[in-house]
């Protein structure tokens, strides 16, 4: 597969790279690691397969050879040589034909599939591009025009389009409600930075990345300043700088962080943020331990529902 | 000891222990465990010798409290400040954790002054998690156990272009440069972290006369192998990145190198010596190898 436009911020991407944060080397992996998984689902694809991540404007990518592709997440009006392919769909490419990906209109990332995974080397466990170190993906870096990227050999060749069923599509709205755990240190922050935490909304500014993403609202004060002795941090950890602004911590968070961190955004809800722009609003609710289990259970329980109903593999013919 | 469940609560108990650290040339007990999925990644036999630093008993203090980094994320912290006793706590807990837990944790991450220990809440729930870390900090307290660590050697050329802030640190300190190198290389450090990008370690036990601040506006690159000191912490930076720290000197080696099979040169709970080369030799040594990892192109 050859890329011919890259788009904005294209990278190679798959379920992150875990067992070296005790090293210092981010997770990684698909910011909206469901959108990714329902790709790797459509396209027949094991939950290990590396997909590519687009954002906001997706660009456009020749096939070398017959393939099954699909896409999943932001929608940016695909189309295979200048015939439409929605989102949320997997279908069969021809020998050469051409993807175009336009600029998303709803949501912000948007994941490729191919059946069979992009096969670029494992770094560490991970296929996973982490720019910052040059690691991972696709010679550490964000594709360029020219790229030849290798697609695994696949068991069989698929034929048929199929598509989600349109109930288990997420929708995408400019105003989102982020449920969160309360800490580690939120009790480095007064009682009405808290209120402000928790009662008003925020809006996502165009300070973002795959490291994270930096909140404008009411400011959250802290009782006796921002800094802490550094400790761990987590994809979903909102830390707070000496401003009183939150930045929700995202996949290619740092390992260590030195700002207090008022609270975790719930796995379940981290999808989420990663398919917000820039003035969309978010809103933190408290919620409890048991409760960010069940939302995860049922996540990983929609995720199943949706294998079971695609089935095993995509149909060949 | 009372069980503690929720987050927050406190560990009570008999928290004071010494410790003699013994020395040995292999990876810490327990650490090649760490993450059961890694390989073994760390070179068991660069630049060891024996580490004759920790022989003084080294006191282990004060109560353990709990909190959460999100459902996946349980936090042990053992204190707020930098301190080589609280951070060697941290990491027994650490080693014990991995070795007696195994496959009930993901990953565990040892800082100055807390362990996150990270599970998969849908299989191993937070509960239990807790039930099972607590009786390994009661012995954390009552156990003599020796604790290994490798001793790295760290070459290093100080001063001039490969340490441009030799000069302000000296001049902040009211030393002479070459008191600034003596007293940098005098040290043994611990690795009380690892973070910041793949492969920075944050190492404990800085003499406080070299102590300088922070640069008020970071470098927009730092070339990788700079070492630099903030506040009471040196550290070495492995790729080419920002970075905000008093850069004193440059090492040849490479900290971090993705290309290699054993792309860390440490982990966590290592000991660092620095040894003071000329140019020359720096120049040589890093000939010998190949370049250095570079920053990539991220936004």
């Amino acid at each position: 597969m050859t890329v011919l436009k890259p788009g904005l911020l294209s990278t190679i991407q798959d379920q992150g790279r875990h067992g070296y944060l005790a090293l210092g080397v981010p997770l990684s992996g698909a910011m909206d690691p469901h959108a990714h998984a329902v790709a790797n689902l459509l396209a027949g694809n094991p939950s290990t397969a590396a997909t590519i991540e687009l954002t906001l404007l997706g660009g456009a990518f020749r096939f070398e050879e017959v393939a099954y592709a699909a896409l999943a997440g932001a929608e940016m009006h695909g189309t295979l040589d200048g015939v439409r392919v929605p989102s949320w769909s997997a279908f069969p490419v021809p020998k050469g034909a051409v993807l175009a990906l336009a600029s998303a209109s709803i949501g912000v990332r948007s994941y490729l599939a191919v059946h069979g995974g992009i096969d670029v080397p494992l770094f560490l466990g991970s296929r996973s591009t982490y720019t910052r170190a040059a690691v991972g993906g696709f010679k550490g870096r964000p594709l360029r025009a020219g790229d030849v990227l290798p697609i695994g050999r696949a068991p069989r060749s698929p034929r048929r389009t199929r598509m989600l069923p349109g109930r288990t599509i997420p929708r995408y709205p400019r105003e989102i409600r982020l449920r969160v755990l309360m800490g580690p240190q939120d009790d480095r922050f007064s009682s009405e930075g808290l209120s402000h935490f928790l009662g008003s909304p925020y809006a996502v500014t165009n300070r973002n990345d795959r490291m994270g993403y930096q909140l404008e609202g009411p400011a959250i004060d802290h009782r006796n300043g921002a800094g802490i002795v550094s400790d761990a941090v987590l994809p979903g950890a909102i830390q707070v700088a000496g401003s009183g602004t939150p930045i929700v911590l995202t996949a290619d968070a740092q390992t260590v962080g030195g700002y207090a961190k008022i609270a975790a955004v719930i796995g379940a809800d981290l999808p989420k943020i990663a398919q917000a722009r820039r003035g969309d609003a978010v809103r933190f609710a408290r919620c409890s331990h048991a409760e960010a289990v069940r939302a995860l259970r049922r996540a990983r329980e929609r995720l199943d529902a949706i294998a079971a109903t695609l089935g095993p593999a995509p149909p060949t013919e | 000891m009372a069980l503690p469940l929720r987050d927050g609560q406190r560990l009570e108990g008999e928290c004071r222990a010494r410790l003699l650290c013994e020395t040995s040339q292999t990876l810490p007990p327990g650490w090649s465990s760490l993450n059961p999925r890694r390989r073994n990644i760390i070179p068991q036999a660069v630049q060891l010798g024996p580490d004759r630093s920790m022989k003084s008993p080294v006191h282990l203090g004060e109560a353990a409290s709990l909190r959460s980094v999100g459902e996946r994320g349980l936090v042990i912290e053992f204190g707020d400040r930098i301190d080589l006793a609280v951070n060697e706590r941290v990491h027994r807990l650490a080693r014990a954790v991995s070795s007696r837990l195994g496959d009930r944790v993901i990953e565990v991450v040892p800082t100055y002054r807390s362990l996150l220990v990270i599970h998969d809440p849908l299989r191993v729930p937070r509960r239990r998690l807790v039930r099972d870390i607590a009786p390994l900090l009661a012995e954390l307290s009552t156990h003599e156990a020796a604790a290994a660590s490798r001793l790295v050697h760290i070459p290093a050329c100080y001063g001039e272009d490969l340490g441009p802030d030799l000069a302000f640190v000296a001049a902040h300190c009211r030393l002479a440069p070459e008191e600034i190198i003596a007293l940098h290389c005098g040290a043994t450090y611990t690795v009380c972290m690892l973070g910041f990008t793949p492969g920075f370690p944050f190492l404990g036990g800085m003499c406080s006369r070299i102590a300088a601040p922070r640069l008020l506006a970071p470098r927009p690159l730092v070339p990788a192998g700079s070492i630099g000191i903030a506040g009471e912490q040196t550290g070495i930076y492995p790729v080419a990145s920002p970075g905000g720290w008093r850069i004193i000197a440059r090492t040849p080696l490479r900290i971090f190198d993705p290309s290699l099979a054993t792309p860390f040169l440490l982990a966590p709970g290592d000991r660092v010596r620095f040894a003071p080369i000329s140019r020359d030799e720096f120049d040589a040594r890093l000939a010998s190898g190949s370049d250095a990892p570079e920053l990539g192109g991220s936004p």
